[in-house]
């Protein structure tokens, strides 16, 4: 039934045109005109109205169907192993939301948001929330040089340890907002271009904020023959910037994966709640318990040395949302 | 006699069409009556003879098999033997793959897969494997369970994205839609059953901390389930148009259960001293033979090796005919 209205159709608006031939477009657009030439890749055709006027090529893909004069009709199929239009359905979709799926496995999650401002350039912001709590062996151990009072050595505890061996538990944040630009291709040929926006290598240049809150860190003071026990809460913020190397793919057009690694700089600020920990010990005044903040390396969007020198890397798999769809179809 | 007069006439009248008129024989069995316009080293343009002032039409040489001009001249198109544009235009259709895993028995399994195109771009992926500890003299790496004979299985669906190009240009298609790298994102699921694990410990003297130098065995059997996802990168290749050969890699998370026949064998016996606390020695098996796991985060790791054979498409049952016109 279906198909005999279509035929119907077909045959109506052919018998609209039947002295001209009609090529009716994938857009909705019939165009009445003499058909010159049918390509495997193109159609020629000069305008009806303007039959001495220049020859127009058409994309043999972007056409529906065509109705010569003589009232023979043929639709077009589009070749399904086609890579010319292998994401025309998701063209206008612009926007994509983001997951880290193994961030867990560094007691975080994250998630970003990708928007083309253009072909280009893209902006983009990634969000983490940090628990140290998420998983109890995470795969990267934030490791500093906490000055160990009994040994009077930096013998590289855990921070998030102290020292009756019981993890500290931490909590935090970061944002990483940046810019996405599009690397192309090396060459350059006729008729080449993107196969989607949100597709192929790119460079990243991004800013990257982080906060971390420890909770209780102790460390002991020995003073007139008595262990004086002094704990503190540590706020520790990271920021800097980033250059980032990736690649983004489509997957069946609905999901994105995106792989990237990246290097930058970043500092970092300090805070400790109780000032009297920071305190140099009298008897022993060449610990320094400021360091205990200072060899934080994991900020969760990115790892840190104590030079500053930081390193990033990142695995995400992404939703294209739909676009908004016009009030008024053509 | 009306009849076979009409027959006639119309007969002649196609005789005699076709004779003014050249014709094209494509390899879609179709036979194209035409005036053939132009033959250039890549296409063939003609005009359909009902359509003289029509359109010109403009078809690859690639999938003429013939031509023969109205003065009778005939020519086989040979394709360029070097040519790669219709490299696997015998087996286009051919969408289904039966693989095996040839280096499977090496870690005490053997690996089937199946492979289907739903649709150009995206293939189903089903691996199924069957474990035995007995195939190979190598023991697998499952630390205290070690040496112990364990059988299983395991079933990995998947859904096979193809990556394409980053760009597009006129005519690029895919070569054929079992070929090329892919993301690969799959379920998985291992079933894994060890017999006899046996633990021998020394009987404690009840009134003192001390055991003495008598001992006692447990004996139970473990059942041991891992699930999870993974995404996997890959690559295949058509070999002959008639393998196809394939190498994987994956990372993803799975989490783990497991179940003792016998339960005294992961209870702590002698409370206070953890150095006897056996606990659940099952969760540290790593080889689920599917893929490997991390016990503690469940971070997991997977690859593979495949060789597969490429189904033929099922024959039509109307094979349509060489004298088809068009």
């Amino acid at each position: 039934m279906k198909n005999l209205i279509l035929m119907l159709i077909l045959s109506g608006s052919c018998a609209l045109h039947s002295q001209t031939d009609t090529l009716f477009t994938r857009k909705n657009k019939v165009i009445p005109c003499k058909i010159l030439e049918i390509g495997e890749l193109d159609i020629k055709y000069t305008l009806e109205a303007n039959s001495a006027g220049p020859v127009f090529v058409i994309n043999k893909s972007a056409v529906l169907k065509y109705c010569l004069s003589t009232g023979f009709r043929e639709a077009i199929v589009i070749d399904e192993r086609s890579l010319e239009n292998q994401h025309e359905s998701i063209i206008n979709r612009t926007k994509v939301l983001k997951i880290h799926p193994f961030s867990l496995a560094n007691n975080q999650i994250s998630f970003s948001y990708e928007e083309l401002i253009n072909p280009d350039i893209h902006l983009e912001i990634e969000a983490g929330y940090v628990n140290s709590s998420l998983t109890s062996n995470p795969l990267i151990q934030n490791r500093t040089f906490n000055n160990d009072y009994n040994t009077n050595t930096n013998s590289g505890h855990l921070l998030t340890f102290d020292y009756h061996n019981r993890s500290v538990f931490y909590s935090g944040a970061y944002i990483k907002p940046g810019f996405k630009l599009m690397v192309g291709e090396d060459v350059s040929a006729k008729g080449l271009k993107y196969a989607h926006g949100l597709k192929g290598r790119f460079i990243r240049i991004d800013l990257a904020l982080s906060w971390l809150n420890y909770g209780t860190i102790k460390r002991y003071q020995y003073a007139n023959n008595s262990i004086t026990t002094i704990a503190t809460n540590i706020n520790s913020f990271a920021y800097g910037g980033f250059l980032n190397y990736g690649r983004q793919f489509i997957l069946g057009n609905i999901l994105t994966v995106e792989y990237f690694i990246g290097i930058g700089f970043t500092a970092q600020s300090n805070f400790f709640s109780n000032p009297d920990y920071i305190k140099k010990d009298p008897a022993k005044p060449y610990l320094d318990f400021e360091a205990d903040a200072k060899y934080i390396s994991n900020y969760h969007g990115f790892l840190r040395s104590g030079l500053g020198l930081s390193a990033t890397a990142g695995f995400r798999l992404g939703y294209i949302i739909p676009a908004k769809k016009h009030k008024h179809k053509n | 006699m009306k009849k076979t007069f009409l027959t006639s006439i119309l007969l002649c009248l196609f005789v005699i069409v076709n004779a003014q008129s050249d014709t094209l024989y494509t390899k879609k069995q179709q036979k194209i009556i035409c005036k053939i316009v132009e033959i250039g080293e890549l296409d063939i343009k003609y005009k359909r003879i009902e359509l003289l002032d029509g359109p010109t039409y403009v078809i690859n040489r690639l999938n003429i098999i013939k031509y023969t001009l109205a003065n009778g001249y005939t020519e086989i198109i040979v394709a360029d033997e070097l040519s790669i544009e219709n490299e696997h235009g015998n087996i286009i259709k051919n969408r289904t793959v039966i693989k095996i895993s040839p280096f499977s028995p090496v870690n005490n399994q053997i690996t089937f897969a199946y492979e289907k195109v739903l649709r150009v771009g995206t293939n189903l992926d089903i691996e199924l494997g069957y474990s035995n500890s007995n195939l190979t003299k190598n023991q697998d790496i499952t630390g205290s369970m070690r040496n112990v004979f364990n059988s299983g299985f395991y079933v990995k669906p998947g859904v096979k994205f193809f990556l394409g190009q980053d760009y597009s240009v006129r005519g690029l298609k895919y070569a054929h839609p079992l070929k090329g790298r892919y993301i690969r994102l799959d379920l998985a699921f291992s079933y894994l059953n060890y017999e006899n694990l046996k633990r021998t410990e020394p009987v404690r003297n009840p009134n003192t901390p001390y055991y003495s130098s008598t001992t006692y065995t447990i004996v139970t059997d473990v059942q041991s389930f891992s699930y999870g996802g993974f995404v996997n990168y890959g690559r295949q290749f058509i070999l002959g148009n008639a393998l196809t050969l394939e190498y994987y890699v994956g990372v993803g998370f799975t989490g783990q259960s497991n179940t003792y026949s016998n339960n005294d064998y992961k209870k702590t016996i002698y409370s206070g001293y953890n150095y006897f606390n056996r606990n659940d020695d099952a969760k540290n098996i790593a080889n689920y033979h599917g893929f490997f796991r991390s016990p503690n985060l469940g971070l997991s790791v997977t690859g593979g090796f495949r060789i597969g054979y490429i189904l033929p498409e099922k024959t039509a049952k109307n094979k349509p005919l060489l004298n088809k016109t068009q």
